[in-house]
């Protein structure tokens, strides 16, 4: 007797009955009725259809009965199991209800419509627009070889630019391997080049004369745009593919994230600090192999 | 103004010649090939369009997702088609739930995902039936729910490298999961790939992995999808695939028959194949390397990943022992899974230095140089991220991503052979740049197969390295170096032959800074050769470098360029170096008898590593030795001399 009294299966068994009665009266005990199992015929005839799929054959009566026989014991012991709470603890069971949760946001994201698509194009035009073409030509000053003459030697450099029409504005400037000149280039190519502050300067900047100064990652420069083409009109059907693929990726993040938020606000959560303190927990594993 | 694809960005200042398009055939860079393609006798019209590559092209061609067996296994959650949305420069989710962007966007990305159990990891995460029937395969996956998913990765690594995956769990081409991941791979690069704007490759990674030794190839196609979706990517599980690199080959052959398409191969971590790499003697067979062995290897693997998160492989400290820059994140203590600890003879066939100067050697003995290769990085990362910045730095696996953890744990432990790596000890590097002139799959190629490539460490500095016979100091005045560089000599990746009587190879080289990045210490250029009787040599030359430092009259060594980094607080000025470094170059040994090669090698001036800002972000304190801070630094592929 002693010796059972020790045996874990009974701790355990009797542990069981003992959340199984707590269950039973937390949840409402007798009226709630959870006790009935129905077999109805819609599920007969799955199992039925299950049977014949994989043995290529209806099933006779007594493996029918066999089959729903094995479905109640199925059904049975999973709703003890849910009862006892055991799906809780049991992270192969939790992360694959959550998988299943997540695929029902993706399956509630349908094909997306003709006009989801002219929406999105309109709203998003900016993207898919063919960026402004430049050409344009730079003189470069270095802060470290001009010193306390930068400023008036890029004055000067301008004003020799302003004035006569044929000069090789690069020779004004001190020599360096960024090209003094660049054509048929996007801010995207110019800011790979020289920094995104010179390419957003360039944008902004007049067509036909020299100015600046304008900063770069490496120092000063005078620049001038000689030409700007605008990128042409875009036109949905040029850019359909890339349209369609944006927006479903939307959608499909949107619906999860939507779908956790709503299902998040049904919940009151509160989270209390960890009784050792972060820094024990993290000693703690870092003592484990 | 003629509209072209955004990246056909032409030069014109110094119009003095014009250069029609670039040949496309993909052969070697002869003096005679480059003359013809960029003839200096001018065009009537000044303004005549010049098409040579003008910015190099940076991307990534050796990036892991979760469709990676070990990459999921590690808890990597992030799609091919999220790796690419990375690598455009969108921000994504990663997989350790931190929001994740890259400083600016990459041009180019291949998803390299391994060809072995391709799509496998997805299908157990989400318990698919039939591998949960598997008792390896339900243990592995309650490992996985469990919070063990570090502890799974590394037994599934374990099981695939020692050929020991249980056949259940194995999923090979033919079968109807593994086409369809290779479909899914496949449509990810077309959505994404936007020629001139952005290239997705379709790739994937051939994981010869035989007893732990490395002998991995990226597999990268020049080709769309109609192509490259008639075949399956080849595997190393016999019988349908092979670990012999000679298998490999006869796939690439096959398929280009089969299609009419292009592939290359690029093998990566020579540091962990214990000797293996770049072999003299075949590990295969035990026999020397023959005839077939060095024509097929030259012919399918003309670039080599040169650098990555698990170790840099230029040089090694103990076979270049005066080379002071040789000593730079070393992975050496045994192969790639701690399974067979390092032994010092196994150093000098995995290095890309003395794999070069074997490859003159095998050349002169079978009339091939199966290592005639041009260098890349990239980053080997296995978390959808191909995010290698030193302060944006995501970690090699997912374990890895930005944690205060990482600082201080344990990557590799095999207790039997006493092979331990930190996370530490994992690189934040590198990057592949290319010169391409258009920003698509096939330019991007063809600059892979003519080896117009460097690797950088994860900066984006600018390489140029141009040989000829006929560059001379004025040269370096250029304001364009490669309007001279191009009209008067090679490439890098390109060949000498027969010197002018009297005359020795000269280089023009010229480097500009990241312009978000530091700047440059000196650029060096690394020459090997061998002489008449047979002995290989190699000598590092400093070029030219960043203020007025003298080399010291006795050892001839430049004097260090010192460091402005604050370790505690992560930061560094440019307060020393230079922003940009240009030079011509006359070898001053040459030898006109003697093959060589010659490779140009940039160091930036000293910047916080990767720890660095993480002690100074998680407040951790480092391991004792932990490295802090780093040169970051690029090597071009060599230009060959062969009498």
């Amino acid at each position: 007797m002693r010796r059972l009294l020790k045996e874990p299966l009974l701790h355990f068994a009797v542990l069981g009955i003992g959340l199984f009665v707590l269950y039973r009266a937390v949840s409402g005990g007798a009226g709630a009725a959870p006790d009935e199992i129905v077999v109805d015929s819609a599920r007969v005839d799955t199992l039925a259809t299950q049977f014949a799929r994989t043995r290529q054959r209806v099933p006779t009566e007594q493996e029918l009965q066999g089959l729903v026989e094995s479905y109640v014991r199925d059904e049975v012991l999973y709703r003890e199991g849910l009862a006892l709470g055991l799906d809780r603890d049991d992270p192969v069971v939790r992360n694959r209800m959550r998988l299943r949760v997540e695929l029902l946001a993706d399956t509630a994201s349908p094909e997306v419509s003709e006009r989801a698509v002219h929406a999105w194009f309109d709203e998003h035009r900016d993207r898919y627009a063919a960026p402004a073409l430049f050409d344009f030509r730079q003189a470069f000053f270095s802060p470290a070889s001009h010193g306390e003459r930068l400023d008036a030697d890029i004055g000067e450099a301008l004003r020799t630019l302003g004035a006569a029409a044929h000069v090789d504005a690069a020779a004004l400037g001190d020599a360096s391997l960024l090209p003094p000149s660049l054509r048929g280039v996007t801010t995207a190519d110019v800011a790979a080049q020289f920094g995104d502050e010179f390419a957003a300067a360039l944008g902004a900047a007049p067509t036909g004369r020299w100015f600046g100064p304008v900063r770069s990652a490496y120092g000063l420069h005078l620049v001038r745009v000689d030409a700007r083409e605008e990128g042409e009109a875009v036109t949905l059907a040029a850019v359909r593919d890339a349209v369609e693929r944006d927006l479903r990726d939307a959608r499909a993040r949107a619906a999860s994230d939507a779908l956790y938020a709503r299902l998040r606000a049904r919940y009151s959560i509160r989270i209390e600090k960890p009784a050792r303190g972060l820094e024990d927990a993290a000693a703690l594993a870092a003592q484990v192999p | 103004m003629k509209r072209r694809l955004p990246l056909r960005s032409i030069a014109v200042v110094l119009v003095t010649f014009a250069v029609p398009a670039l040949a496309q055939d993909a052969g070697e860079a002869t003096p005679d090939k480059v003359a013809h393609a960029f003839p200096t006798k001018p065009a009537y019209s000044p303004y005549v369009d010049r098409e040579f590559p003008t910015r190099p092209l940076f991307g990534d061609t050796h990036l892991h997702t979760a469709a990676s067996f070990d990459a999921g296994a590690f808890g990597a959650r992030l799609t091919p088609r999220d790796a690419y949305r990375f690598a455009r420069g969108e921000q994504v989710m990663a997989s350790s739930g931190q929001p994740a962007k890259l400083s600016r966007p990459l041009d180019f990305l291949v998803v390299a995902d391994h060809s072995d159990n391709m799509g496998f990891f997805p299908d157990l995460f989400a318990g698919k039936t039939e591998l949960l029937a598997d008792p390896t395969g339900r243990r592995w996956y309650d490992m996985i729910h469990g919070g063990k998913g570090n502890e799974a990765a590394i037994e599934i690594i374990v099981a695939f490298s020692q050929g020991k995956l249980p056949k259940a769990l194995i999923y090979s081409p033919g079968t109807r999961p593994y086409h369809s991941a290779w479909q899914e791979t496949i449509a990810a690069a077309e959505a994404y790939n936007e020629p001139g704007r952005f290239t997705a490759f379709i790739g994937y990674e051939w994981t010869s992995n035989t007893g732990g030794n490395n002998l991995h190839r990226n597999v990268i196609f020049r080709d769309n999808a109609d192509k490259a979706s008639q075949v399956e990517p080849y595997t190393t599980m016999k019988p349908l695939g092979s670990d012999n690199p000679r298998d490999l080959w006869k796939w690439m052959a096959d398929y280009e028959q089969k299609t009419g398409g292009d592939v290359l191969a690029i093998a990566h971590n020579g540091n962990l194949s214990n000797g293996r790499m770049f072999p003299i003697i075949e590990s295969f067979t035990g026999k020397r390397v023959d005839k077939p062995y060095v024509e097929q290897r030259a012919h399918w693997e003309r670039l080599y990943e040169v650098t990555q998160t698990k170790g840099t492989g230029e040089a090694h400290p103990s076979l270049s022992p005066t080379d002071e820059f040789a000593n730079f994140e070393i992975w050496d203590k045994g192969n790639l899974d701690g399974s067979v600890a390092k032994k010092p003879e196994m150093l000098e066939f995995e290095y890309a230095r003395s794999g070069f100067k074997n490859g003159l050697l095998l050349e002169r003995q079978l009339g091939t140089n199966p290592y005639k290769f041009g260098l890349v990085g990239s980053t080997d990362a296995h978390t959808g991220l191909a995010a290698i910045e030193e302060e944006n730095f995501f970690g090699k696996t997912t374990p890895q991503e930005p944690s205060p953890e990482r600082l201080t744990a344990t990557f590799v432990n095999n207790a039997g052979t006493g092979v331990k790596i930190m996370d530490w000890e994992v690189g934040a590097s590198g990057y592949a740049a290319v010169w391409a002139k258009d920003n698509t799959r096939t330019s991007l190629w063809d600059a892979m197969e003519r080896r117009e490539t460097y690797a950088t460490t994860g900066t984006r500095v600018v390489v140029r390295f141009f040989g000829g016979f006929d560059f001379v100091a004025a040269d370096a005045q250029s304001r364009n170096p490669a309007v001279v560089g191009y009209g008067k000599g090679v490439p890098m990746g390109g060949d000498l032959r027969t010197a002018p009587a009297g005359k020795a190879p000269t280089f023009l080289v010229a480097a500009l800074r990241d312009p978000v990045g530091a700047n440059l210490d000196r650029y060096q250029v690394v020459k090997g050769w061998l002489t008449k009787d047979g002995q290989l040599h190699e000598k590092v030359y400093d070029v030219v470098w960043s203020g007025d430092r003298k080399p010291d009259p006795g050892t001839g060594k430049l004097p260090s360029v010192g460091s402005t980094v604050d370790v505690a607080n992560a930061t560094w000025t440019n307060t020393i170096g230079a922003p940009e470094l240009i030079a011509v170059w006359t070898d001053p040994d040459f030898d006109a008898s003697a093959p060589a090669f010659y490779y140009g090698r940039v160091l930036e001036i000293p910047t916080p590593r990767w720890t660095a800002y993480d002690q100074k972000r998680f407040g951790v304190q480092p391991l004792p030795g932990t490295r802090m801070t780093l040169e970051e630094r690029a090597y071009t592929s060599p230009i060959w001399y062969t009498p």
